[in-house]
């Protein structure tokens, strides 16, 4: 380019010869790269090794064309005479031909006038001619618009942090010309402070490792666009944060990610894979994205529409793939394109961590949360969380923070004296340090709602108004008037649903009005639409559901948070819940077998509790609830059935002899019972047996009680032991005590679980037949005492309580009803859905009232099975709670019963009508049993 | 060698006991991770108003589900406590309602008579707290079952909304034992 630029001495047609030369260069680079690229491919063997070489040379040839090119402007421009002290550094992505960054340092801005002139004309001459020229280090840095001084740079960067991406490209910045005694200098005055030292000062290396793991995790739970691929922001980016903070970390001089990478292999040999994986993706990566932007669009972004197949297969060609049977080339490359990003967002994350131990070793806010700097009694001395936030303004605008928080979390004395120091704090100023805090995290919403989380969860049993509350208002209110911030929580929902979950299992009733104006907000994001929408429906769980529906929500998210993306993907959860059934029997051990089950029941009764706030019908939840409930109780009677065999070397009993009835509600296949009266039996009176047997149903007691179910035992009380063998049950049924009315309608209304035909028929012939239906007299007007009886006793359903199970005509009246029926009718069938269908065709004269019933039992099922799920697990309403019913009857089901009042007015209505029916049945069961 | 310990919670219906029965066993067996039986009173027996509950916890298994050696009973009625005192074991605690009960049989147990009811009604002002104010005395003279599981297990027990009262009532009722002088054991 010299013998160029010596063929004329008028600089106007100089630059336009070295322009023209630049061209052809450019143009005769980049074809003999794509064609050594293509000799690689054709005849080596690592196509890994083939895009790194290209992707080096490509650098290399375009770094020194620009160089020279560039010398050659500054010389036409700028006399070595009137010169500064100055060099020229390259910033950015070196093969990166749609840009050039630089930037110009000089000593002072003495004499920088003329420099300044020569790089606006310099600029414009490559805008022109060549390629664009950017000087992003000094447009935001300095008093000169071209050149900034290193007293600038030390003068800006020593006030606060400022914006990482400066720092980065520092960090990145590599010298092409000038004086290299200034570089030197700005190396060792700039540079150098944000490389570890521990014999230095280590803030602006935290700040800087604060602000790039921030800058990385925002570009991480950014989802991947659907219809475009974008390798910088999906993984270049991410990759070359991670790079940057460990070269710092590290103190590695060089500035090429490839270099670094192999350093780092060599320095961090645990994470020896991992890098090479790195090398292999960012090799593919910058290929990918060079080629993309040489056939297609010198762009950042591709939209995978607009390109042409052409072009892609062009692309593809070019990197050596080729088409296998159906499969296109193109297909293969994008496919390796998505598998290559996944592995860079994977390792970051995982790097990440690393990087966060290093972090807590080194920050100065150690000093402040480590307890053996404390003083002599181990008291902290000054206010935590004042001096937390003093010490913060520096690092103002970073946004990792993930290090302290969990130490924070981790500690329970540096916490407690965390809070403890805004509890000391007067009402105004601790009003005041809240907003700070705020404010400090304006720009990581995360860092706010997980300090908020833990410190929610600490003071979770703290009366009055605590920390956390406060803060969490001051949160809404302040977020919640920031443009995007709907935006932000998604993208924090769709990489972190679990932090979202646990803050919102803290997060107060009285504060969704404020999360429910950001949430609903209209949002432009395609790509954020679904998480949008997964975080309504977990907000409305949170919100709408009753503490005894959290236990299991809670317990299925804790050990599975990867679930909580198919909360609104109804099939999808019964997809889980099937393949986790199946998996009880694939363990040997039964402590897997137990965990896998567990996990099945809750997950199962987290699916149709959200089915049934989602207005499913109610026989179809009962019917769900009752069959998982059932697997549940099999599996675990065969599991603990094993483990007793085993401890033990003997053959347990056969399900001939021994049997486990369900009773109560789970017999009528009702959901949302709290607890489950079982009554189990042998046919022997053998001691050995009767042992087995009882530490079958102890284990058994043991992983229902952990379900957060109470298993009963009634009759098994009353005959001191688990299991009751059927010689001292009709014992006990013969003595007629008056308690044993109650076991009598248990055994008649239960429904086996466990147990053979032969068993069936000798709980029929041994207790029912002879206790009940072959004197069925005797039993209907014992349960009509029984009723009238508790009549007398029950409340009325008033404006402060409702009681649907013991009020007159409630859910015990329709029950008992059911049962003199039975007995009446001699019916051994369990009380289910089509009972009162059935036995309708025997009493024709009580069809209307059986209809009756039936509807009721519908009606005052439906709002207990709501109220259960929305409100509490208990039968006497609190009118209060209602409006959560009504809500989501309306947006479901049933408009009509879309407000509080119009339920109570049904259940009222409900509890008159049946009241009617079954005092009309029993004069018709008393008249008829004579 | 596995430790059994036995709770009965007597007095009459509507006073709560078999609430704060569900929530110690669910705390024992969900929170502390140890084994638990809870049984209850129901239909004729609750007629006439007398109710009970009781809860067995263990870390081992528990074979035999009824209680029949009681380690503590809370009695909240006059007529609980003469019916059940008897069967408390040498050394066991009775801990009685002082605004229900007069009198406390003699007997080798530790006996502490608290005003549950009064201070339901005037610290929190809502009787029907008074169950859950025991369950805080229970919790300080057993100590079978740590605080936070009763608290975790009250908080997934109780009505949305209501869990502030309900937490404040447990810790006035464990307030009761730590303040000595409102201890008045007889025996």
């Amino acid at each position: 380019m010299n013998i160029i630029a010596g063929l004329s001495d008028d600089p106007r047609t100089k630059v336009q010869h070295l322009s023209c030369y630049y061209a052809l260069q450019f143009l005769h680079m980049n074809f003999r790269n794509l064609d050594i690229l293509e000799l690689g491919i054709t005849s080596g063997t690592s196509f890994s090794e083939d895009y790194y070489n290209f992707m080096i040379q490509v650098g290399e040839d375009f770094r020194e064309l620009t160089r020279v090119y560039l010398e050659n402007l500054i010389n036409i421009y700028l006399p070595s005479e009137n010169r500064p002290e100055f060099f020229v550094c390259s910033v950015g992505t070196r093969a990166d031909q749609d840009d050039i960054d630089i930037g110009v340092i000089t000593a002072d801005n003495s004499d920088v006038a003329n420099l300044n002139n020569a790089f606006q004309k310099i600029t414009q001459d490559m805008l022109v001619y060549a390629t664009p020229l950017h000087m992003y280090l000094s447009e935001h840095v300095g008093k000169q618009y071209y050149t900034t001084t290193i007293s600038e740079y030390k003068q800006l960067l020593s006030r606060k942090i400022q914006d990482v991406v400066i720092i980065s490209e520092l960090l990145n910045a590599k010298f092409i010309l000038g004086s290299t005694k200034l570089y030197q200098k700005f190396q060792r005055e700039v540079i150098h402070k944000y490389f570890y030292n521990p014999d230095k000062e280590v803030r602006f290396h935290e700040g800087f490792l604060r602000g790039i793991l921030g800058e990385a995790r925002g570009l991480l739970i950014k989802p991947l666009e659907r219809e475009a691929i974008c390798p910088k922001s999906d993984a270049l980016r991410i990759l070359k944060s991670i790079l940057y903070a460990k070269k710092t970390i590290l103190n590695i001089e060089e500035v090429n990610a490839w270099e670094i990478l192999t350093i780092l292999m060599d320095k961090e040999p645990g994470f020896h894979s991992q890098y090479e994986l790195l090398f292999k993706a960012i090799s593919f990566l910058e290929t990918f994205k060079f080629l993309l932007q040489l056939f297609v669009i010198q762009d950042d972004t591709f939209r995978l529409k607009e390109i042409e197949q052409r072009q892609l297969s062009l692309i593809a060609d070019r990197m050596g793939y080729e088409s296998v049977g159906t499969v296109e080339a193109w297909d293969q490359l994008i496919i390796d394109y998505y598998r290559y990003v996944k592995e860079v967002r994977k390792i970051s994350d995982s790097l990440m961590d690393s990087i966060a131990v290093h972090l807590i070793n080194v920050s100065v806010f150690v000093d402040l949360m480590s307890k053996d700097s404390w003083g002599a009694d181990g008291k902290y001395k000054g206010s935590m969380p004042k001096d937390f936030i003093k010490t913060a303004r520096f690092f103002e605008g970073t946004k990792y923070w993930e290090d302290l928080l969990s130490l924070l979390q981790s500690d329970e004395e540096v916490l407690d004296t965390f809070i403890d120091g805004f509890e000391k704090l007067q009402e105004k100023e601790k009003d005041k340090i809240i907003q700070q805090y705020i404010e400090w995290a304006h720009y990581s919403p995360l860092t706010i709602i997980r300090l908020i989380t833990i410190l929610g969860k600490k003071q979770q049993i703290t009366l009055g108004e605590t920390v956390a509350q406060k803060m969490n208002l001051a949160f809404l209110k302040y977020f919640g008037d920031l443009p995007y911030i709907t935006e932000r929580f998604c993208r924090i929902y769709s990489y972190y649903p679990q932090y979202m979950h646990e803050y919102l299992q803290f997060f107060p009733e009285a504060h969704y009005e404020q999360l429910d104006q950001i949430i609903s907000r209209t949002i432009h994001d395609e790509e954020l639409t679904e998480y949008l929408d997964q975080l309504k429906e977990l907000c409305k769980i949170h919100k709408w559901s009753s503490q005894y529906f959290h236990r299991f929500f809670y317990r299925v998210i804790n050990h599975h948070p990867e679930y909580l993306k198919a909360l609104t993907n109804h099939a999808q959860l019964a997809k889980i819940s099937t393949g986790m059934l199946a998996m009880v029997d694939k363990y040997p051990d039964t402590e897997h077998k137990k965990q896998f089950l567990a996990d099945y029941y809750d997950l199962e009764f987290l699916r149709v509790g959200i089915s049934t706030m989602r207005g499913v019908d109610l026989n179809i939840t009962n019917r769900e609830f009752t069959e998982f409930c059932d697997n549940f109780m099999r599996k675990l009677f065969d599991i603990c059935t094993e483990e007793v065999e085993r401890e033990s070397k003997a053959k347990v009993p056969s399900t001939d002899t021994f049997a486990i009835l369900a009773a109560g509600g789970h017999a009528r296949g009702k959901a949302y019972d709290d607890d489950y009266d079982l009554i189990a039996v042998v046919d022997t009176d053998d001691e050995v047996v009767i042992q087995y047997a009882t530490r079958i149903v102890s284990k058994m007691n043991r992983e229902i009680l952990k379900r957060g179910v109470l298993p009963h035992y009634r009759l098994g009380e009353i005959l001191n032991g688990f299991v009751s063998p059927i010689s001292k049950i009709t014992a006990y049924l013969e003595a007629e005590q008056e308690e044993g009315f109650i076991d009598l309608s248990q055994l008649l209304g239960a429904r086996i679980l466990i147990g053979s035909d032969i068993m069936k028929s000798i709980i029929y012939k041994k207790i029912l037949d002879q206790f009940i239906f072959s004197n069925k007299a005797r039993y209907i007007t014992r349960m009509v005492d029984e009723i009238r009886s508790r009549q007398e006793s029950v409340g009325q359903c008033d404006e402060e309580s409702c009681n649907i199970k013991e009020t007159r005509g409630g859910l015990r009246d329709i029950e008992a009803i059911a049962l003199m029926l039975k007995a009446f009718l001699g019916i051994t069938d369990p009380i289910v859905k089509d009972f009162f269908r059935e036995i309708k065709i025997y009493l024709p004269d009580l069809a209307a009232e059986i209809d009756i019933l039936s509807q009721s039992l519908y009606n005052l099922r439906t709002f207990r099975d709501l109220y259960r799920i929305t409100v509490a697990a208990e039968d006497a309403f609190n009118p209060d709670y209602l409006s959560r019913l009504s809500t989501i009857f309306l947006q479901y089901n049933h408009p009509e019963w879309g407000d509080a009042e119009s339920i109570m007015s049904q259940i009222r209505t409900t509890l008159d009508e049946s009241s009617k029916s079954c005092d009309t049945i029993i004069n018709y069961l008393l008249e008829h049993i004579k | 060698m596995s430790f059994r310990y036995e709770i009965r919670l007597s007095g009459a219906g509507g006073q709560g006991l078999i609430l704060i029965g569900k929530i110690l066993a669910e705390a024992a067996a969900i929170y502390d991770e140890k084994n638990a039986t809870q049984s209850q009173s129901y239909g004729p027996e609750a007629r006439g108003g007398a109710s009970r509950s009781e809860v067995i916890i263990s870390d081992g298994d528990i074979d035999y589900p009824k209680a029949t050696n009681i380690d503590l009973l809370l009695a909240m009625t006059q007529e609980a406590v003469d019916k059940y005192a008897a069967e408390v074991k040498d050394g066991g605690v009775i801990i009685t309602d002082s605004g229900y009960v007069r009198e406390v049989p003699k007997g080798k147990y530790k006996a502490y008579s608290f005003p549950i009811t009064e201070i339901a009604e005037e610290k929190i002002g809502k009787k029907i707290v008074a169950n859950i104010i025991a369950l805080g005395a229970i919790e300080r003279l057993s100590q079978v079952v740590s605080p936070e599981a009763i608290i975790n297990a009250i908080r997934a027990r109780v009505p949305k909304g209501t869990e502030e009262t309900n937490i404040s009532a447990f810790k006035y009722g464990q307030d009761l034992v730590k303040n000595e002088e409102t201890v008045t054991p007889s025996a």
